[in-house]
């Protein structure tokens, strides 16, 4: 079961969808509603997962030795980049772009495995200025927070 | 306008400054693209999709397109010197483009592939050129049954040719399609699955979920393992020259690969990559020295660049003429146009001949520009793959960030790239592909309603709805092919992987 964990996700997203793709009105053979197509897609979403379930468990049963199957989660260096983009993303409107990008890119350089603080510092401040130019000559509006 | 006068008002269009500087910008970026590790022609074509906002429609496209075929240029080069494919289609390039480096060849390759790629590039464009009028005026009596078919179609061939398990492409497919009914029905205008969400109503933007599976998740699986910076074989500019044997060799391979990539570019799915396999395989069976394959075969690198890069000139026509992308980067040049307010199918060429013909023409001027950027300025590329993880990770990252909240301005759609990104994560690592659940969101709502006016319009008779010449026989080869997938899982011998 630990192994199908993602077929298993699939398949409940596929019955998420086809429970509520019943509250949408279904029209007729002649005349289909917005609730049509969505429960042809959840029937075969469910299908299909199920399947997918089926054919491997019956290949883990029969096969003899190879892989384990087991889906790699992410690693430590990718949950704590993720994190970063989060944090990120949750200052962003308050910090502003210029503020927020500089922050974020001065960690995600250290966690990436630079230790000189002149090199992260300088770097992060250049790319963030770089940035910043190059969405503003693009006339592409960027949240400024506390500079706004 | 006849073909030849559009095509010189094309060009008189194309030579703009303004347009040349944009192509020349695209062309760039995506041989930059197709050079580093991690970044890829999808992920750099949708991060430059809201840079895109600012300039006219053509100049858009014109930058766009440009990154898509110059990527293309980029992933040899790596290839080549280090044995290490900047892009997917480029494995095939390994083969023998790293053993004619070990012979000292380098540059020969180099500058085989840079031509090759040029010849069949050009060749493509034409290919591009003819055929979309034709598809298009052949498209204006597809009615919506035969719409649902080319889209069922699409996605069955999709999920058969990806390097995931059949069953999963599939159900990946569907999940696309699932997430493609988010917002405001195409018909009725009903909201559907959107929560009383104002951002949901407009639905997911698949650019979006784009740039988290094809960009950020590469960043994440770099971040979990860096890459170590390669020690590179320098070339000099003079080393640059194939020697007569290498051209005479070289030259029907480099036909034959446009030929065959245009062609293989029209079909679903991975073309680049599956174009320069086949050329390979057809170079190989041809030759009358098969046993030099695999050794530096200057017929193994002619062929593959060639076929790859004609098969991104073909994998626009669907675009052109109906409307549809069948391949993620063509997915994100569909969305360009679109920002733009401009939908591609059937009447774009005849309603818009002037974007049409300008994109043609500056699609020749990309491919000469990269052949003069990719030849003196090949060690200069080469270099950009020893900026260490370390920098360019972040940056990317954050590029990527910021270019996804200048999409619609808004936070909501970061978080949906955070999602998509984790989620692309996890999904590769359990052997599900991405590329059938962008394709599907894609195709999805031209399939429901090609299937809803196509039940409308024949008033639920379905016999009548397969009838039809077109949706009969695409719908029959859709069939064919599941049959068969099925017979082979039944067949199949148990194996350590699971072929579901």
């Amino acid at each position: 079961m630990r192994r199908q964990w993602v077929n298993l996700s699939l398949l409940a997203f596929g019955l998420l969808y086809s429970y509520l793709a019943t509250g949408l009105n279904p029209g007729t053979i002649t005349d289909p509603g917005p609730g049509f197509f969505p429960r042809l897609l959840g029937v075969g979403m469910v299908l299909a997962a199920l399947a997918v379930i089926g054919v491997q468990a019956w290949n883990a049963m029969r096969a003899s030795g190879g892989s384990s199957g087991a889906v790699q989660l992410p690693g430590r260096s990718a949950l704590l980049f993720t994190a970063g983009l989060i944090g990120y993303l949750i200052a962003l409107p308050t910090a502003g772009y210029p503020l927020a990008t500089f922050l974020a890119l001065a960690y995600l350089v250290r966690l990436m495995g630079e230790t000189r603080r002149g090199v992260i510092l300088g770097l992060a401040a250049a790319l963030s200025l770089v940035f910043f130019l190059l969405f503003w000559y693009l006339q592409v509006p960027l949240p400024m927070g506390i500079f706004g | 306008m006849d073909p030849l006068h559009a095509l010189v008002q094309g060009f008189h269009a194309a030579l703009s400054p303004f347009n040349l500087l944009a192509c020349f910008g695209g062309v760039l970026a995506g041989t930059i693209a197709g050079v580093l590790p991690g970044i890829g022609p999808v992920g750099t074509m949708a991060l430059l999709l809201p840079l895109s906002f600012g300039l006219p429609t053509d100049s858009a496209i014109i930058m766009l397109a440009g990154v898509y075929y110059g990527a293309m240029y980029g992933g040899s080069t790596t290839a080549i010197l280090i044995n290490i494919p900047g892009e997917t289609p480029s494995i095939v390039t390994t083969f023998d483009g790293y053993q004619m480096t070990r012979k000292g060849r380098a540059g020969a390759a180099l500058a085989i592939a840079a031509l090759g790629s040029f010849v069949a590039g050009t060749l493509g464009v034409v290919g591009l050129m003819l055929m979309a009028p034709v598809l298009a005026r052949a498209a204006l009596r597809f009615g919506p049954p035969e719409f649902f078919a080319v889209g069922v179609f699409g996605i069955i061939l999709l999920s058969n040719l990806t390097s995931a398990p059949f069953l999963k492409s599939i159900l990946m497919s569907l999940v696309g399609m699932a997430l493609g009914t988010v917002g405001s029905d195409l018909i009725t205008g009903r909201d559907r699955f959107t929560f009383g969400s104002p951002e949901l109503r407009s639905g997911i933007d698949f650019a979006i979920l784009t740039m988290g599976m094809y960009g950020l998740d590469e960043v994440l699986s770099v971040a979990d393992e860096p890459y170590a910076v390669p020690s590179l074989f320098k070339v000099k500019l003079r080393d640059l020259y194939p020697n007569r044997e290498e051209l005479r060799r070289s030259a029907a391979p480099m036909l034959r690969g446009g030929v065959l990539g245009f062609l293989v570019g029209l079909i679903p799915g991975p073309s680049a990559f599956l174009a320069s396999l086949f050329s390979y395989s057809l170079e190989k069976q041809l030759s009358s020295h098969p046993e030099e394959f695999g050794k530096g075969a200057v017929e193994g690198v002619a062929g593959p660049e060639s076929a790859n890069n004609a098969a991104s000139a073909g994998a626009m026509v669907p675009l052109f003429a109906l409307g549809l992308a069948f391949a993620p980067p063509v997915a994100v040049l569909l969305s360009g146009f679109m920002i733009h307010g401009i939908q591609p199918g059937p009447l774009f060429i005849s309603q818009h001949p002037a974007l049409f013909w300008s994109a043609i023409a500056s699609m020749y001027i990309g491919n000469a520009m990269l052949l003069v950027l990719n030849l003196p300025l090949v060690g200069l590329f080469a270099s950009l793959v020893r900026t260490p993880a370390r920098f360019l990770m972040p940056a990317v990252a954050l590029l990527t960030m910021a270019g996804a909240f200048s999409l619609n301005n808004s936070q909501f759609d970061l978080r949906i790239l955070l999602g998509a990104t984790l989620a692309g994560y996890v999904l590769r690592r359990a052997q599900f592909e991405p590329t059938p659940l962008i394709i599907g969101m894609v195709l999805g709502p031209v399939m429901e309603r090609g299937l809803r006016q196509g039940l409308i319009v024949t008033r639920g008779d379905l016999a009548s709805f397969v009838s039809r010449p077109i949706t009969a026989t695409l719908l029959a080869a859709a069939m064919g092919i599941v049959v068969y997938r099925c017979l082979r899982l039944v067949w199949r011998r148990p194996a350590a992987q699971s072929p579901a």
